[in-house]
């Protein structure tokens, strides 16, 4: 049964396989007789058939034909008139013989010159070195060590590098106890005021203090030229810097011993091989007496050691010259100060209001910094002016201003000016006021009422658009002192003085007139007033 | 003698018809290079159209069309006149691809997202495609054996003698496996049988 299954399923796959043969016109002989004898007395061969012819229509149909290509023979005659030239036949194998060349000649070469490489390798870090170790400097001069730093480094064995960027020098040892150290930007930090905790856990008198900076500060010197920075990134360490650290320690230990013994065991109860000041001048000096040729150079692109000499005796020669000339240029600017406070005590001294305040001179502060040097003022009387709240003259107008269409102020030509202000279509003002004969504050009323009161910018800034209130009169009174010696100007502040006064009555009259007005709302208000200035 | 003369006439066209291609390969054989390109001319589009529909419309075609003349030219000195130049030429243009496919499946071990991702970026979807599409792409997921004679007879119009010759093979084997294409095809294609045979 399961053979006479199989049989069938061959013969059907026979079938097939010709019929796809028939439809591809590939038969011949007594398959096709066959085939097309199958085909007449069988519906499924023919729906087969059919399926066939339109798999392969679609399969025809669905293919993309390459897009033409115009410059196809042109490239390919390039292509064999390269590979067949024989000078195109070397190029292909020249890359190959070149490095085989380049192999047998560094072979031979290295068999004979065995120490180049290492000599070039020498040379390169020399170079390098020379590079980095340019221009070092103490790291005193960059960083500013303090005594807290010096007693930080002995204790808690970090040395601030650049405190701006909080990176620091941490000397430590690893678990087999050998020394290594870090740079490390962030982390632990001692707390501030280290020093000055020892200083009173120990009880330090201001004497015993100010010995106990003095051997801090002999160190500093030292310190710094164990650590030597540059312009390029440059750290060089000197290695000898793990002696300091043990020196310095050393050395504060043996003295506060001796200092205050009660209070250090207090401090320090363990039993511990402390030395006494003489074996600590020992070691002291055998430390700065050691003369570590190399330098572990610590670069943005490498850490090397390398030979360096620090010549300690320039440095220090350097160190008094650049006091030298930073003590010229201090005097320089003391002389400056004192000549500047001098002019501005002789100018100032014609104004009598200011001159009369003896402590002036006193009062006066010079800052100077490397950018400008800044008087500051914030101590000198500035004579005071009472001004009225305009903030709150402000904030009404504004109010008024919401029901006002328009504002007319008319002056007409005379002794006797009306100013009209019109406040809505039923409101109005009319006020007449007496100006003798200043033309300019004609010119100046029709302005309207609000963008007059803009212009009095009162917060902090006196600004004022005052020429047009008086003729020639041009000041502005965020810098004005530099007028102050100007006689004129004094003689306008106290005319200004006055016209601000007047000027602040009408304020104060025509804000209760507006503050009427609008508790009336509607009702027409006529108001006639003279103002005198 | 005249009438004689006359008959000779009158079959020089006919033999230069039915050998020309041979003819062209003695003039090259002879050092003249124009016959090679004469000869480039008649049959790079079938060369780039084989090329182009094995290698699934790949960018590096026109590159392995070129490396087809450049074998065929330097080669055909040894031509042994035995079978059409165009078997020869399809041999070749069919190993050229072989070869080439060869490398990309060497490329594609070393480089197997790539492919992978390749392998995922046919998405049936009927509703966006066009029937063409979905044909060439289940023509794509055949492989190599059969899809080659399967392109080469149904749409570049080859006979089984002519595959056979240029695949290296028997007639019965190319019957075979074109038969095998078709039902493969169709097994593929069975999700759009509806669509496809409207």
């Amino acid at each position: 049964m399961r053979e006479k299954k199989l049989k069938d399923t061959n013969t059907e796959s026979r079938d097939l396989e010709l019929l796809s043969a028939y439809a591809d016109g590939e038969l011949e002989g007594k398959e096709l007789i066959e085939v097309e004898q199958k085909l007449k007395i069988s519906p499924v061969l023919q729906q087969e058939l059919e399926k066939l012819q339109k798999l392969k229509s679609l399969t025809r149909t669905s293919a993309v034909l390459p897009p033409e290509d115009p410059y196809f023979e042109s490239r390919l005659m390039a292509r064999l008139n390269s590979e067949s030239s024989t000078g195109a036949k070397l190029k292909k194998w020249f890359p190959a013989a070149a490095f085989g060349a380049l192999a047998v000649f560094l072979m031979i070469f290295l068999k004979y010159n065995p120490g180049v490489i290492d000599e070039i390798v020498e040379e390169q870090k020399t170079n390098l070195a020379g590079f980095y170790s340019e221009n070092l400097k103490p790291l005193l001069f960059a960083a500013d060590l303090t005594n807290e730093d010096i007693f930080n480094f002995a204790f808690y064995n970090k040395l601030p590098l650049d405190n701006e960027e909080q990176k620091y020098l941490h000397l430590g040892y690893s678990n087999e106890g050998e020394e290594f150290f870090e740079i490390n930007t962030s982390g632990f930090l001692p707390e501030e005021g280290s020093y000055e905790n020892f200083a009173k856990a120990m009880k330090l008198n201001s004497a015993q203090k100010l010995e106990m900076d003095s051997i801090l500060d002999s160190y500093k010197d030292e310190l710094g030229a164990q650590l030597l920075v540059n312009d390029k990134n440059t750290l060089a360490i000197n290695p000898n810097l793990w002696n300091y650290n043990k020196a310095i320690a050393a050395d504060i230990i043996a003295w506060a011993k001796e200092i205050n013994k009660d209070e250090f065991e207090k401090l320090i109860p363990v039993k511990l091989p402390l030395y006494n000041e003489k074996n600590v001048r020992t070691i002291v000096n055998e430390v700065k007496s050691i003369q570590p040729e190399e330098f572990i150079f610590v670069t943005p692109d490498s850490i090397f050691t390398e030979e360096y000499v620090f010549n300690k005796q320039l440095l220090r020669q350097q160190i008094q010259e650049m006091k030298d000339q930073m003590k010229s240029a201090d005097d320089q600017l003391k002389k400056a100060q004192e000549e500047l406070r001098h002019n501005l005590v002789v100018s100032l001294s014609n104004i009598p209001k200011i001159h009369k305040d003896t402590s002036f001179n006193r009062k006066f502060k010079v800052n100077v910094d490397s950018n400008n040097y800044r008087i500051e003022l914030t101590r000198v009387k500035i004579p005071e002016i009472v001004l009225p709240d305009f903030d709150e003259i402000a904030a009404n107008i504004e109010t008024a201003a919401k029901y006002m269409q328009s504002i007319n102020i008319t002056v007409p030509k005379g002794v006797t000016r009306e100013v009209s202000v019109k406040m809505d279509s039923l409101n109005s003002y009319h006020f007449n006021f007496s100006i003798p004969g200043l033309d300019s504050m004609a010119q100046y009323m029709p302005k309207r009422v609000d963008s007059l009161l803009q212009n009095y910018n009162f917060n902090g800034n006196f600004r004022i658009d005052i020429d047009s209130l008086v003729s020639g009169f041009d000041v502005n009174f965020s810098d004005s002192l530099h007028s102050l010696q100007n006689k004129e100007f004094r003689i306008q502040m106290k005319k200004l003085e006055e016209e601000m006064k007047q000027f602040r009555r009408e304020m104060e009259n025509l804000r209760k007139d507006l503050r009427k007005e609008l508790r009336q709302d509607s009702v027409k208000v006529h108001t006639k007033k003279s103002i005198e200035i | 003698m005249i009438f004689k003369k006359k008959k000779l006439n009158l079959q020089v066209p006919k033999i230069l018809n039915l050998d020309d291609d041979f003819s062209l390969i003695n003039r090259f054989i002879d050092g003249d290079e124009s016959a090679f390109k004469t000869l480039v001319v008649r049959h790079k589009e079938k060369v780039r159209s084989i090329i182009y529909l094995n290698l699934n419309a790949s960018d590096a075609a026109d590159d392995v069309a070129q490396d087809v003349f450049i074998t065929v030219y330097k080669n055909l000195k040894n031509f042994r006149f035995e079978s059409q130049f165009t078997t020869w030429l399809y041999r070749i243009t069919i190993n050229k691809c072989r070869d080439h496919l060869r490398k990309v499946k060497i490329r594609n071990i070393f480089s197997p997202i790539k492919d992978s991702e390749a392998d995922l970026g046919y998405t049936p979807d009927v509703e966006n495609s066009d029937i063409a599409r979905i044909v060439r792409e289940a023509i794509k997921k055949l492989p190599d054996k059969l899809r080659i004679p399967l392109t080469l007879k149904d749409i570049e119009g080859l006979s089984y003698q002519e595959i056979a010759e240029a695949m290296d093979c028997e007639i019965g084997t190319v019957k075979s496996r074109i038969f095998r294409a078709r039902e493969g095809l169709r097994n593929i294609l069975k999700p759009f049988e509806q669509e496809l045979m409207k």
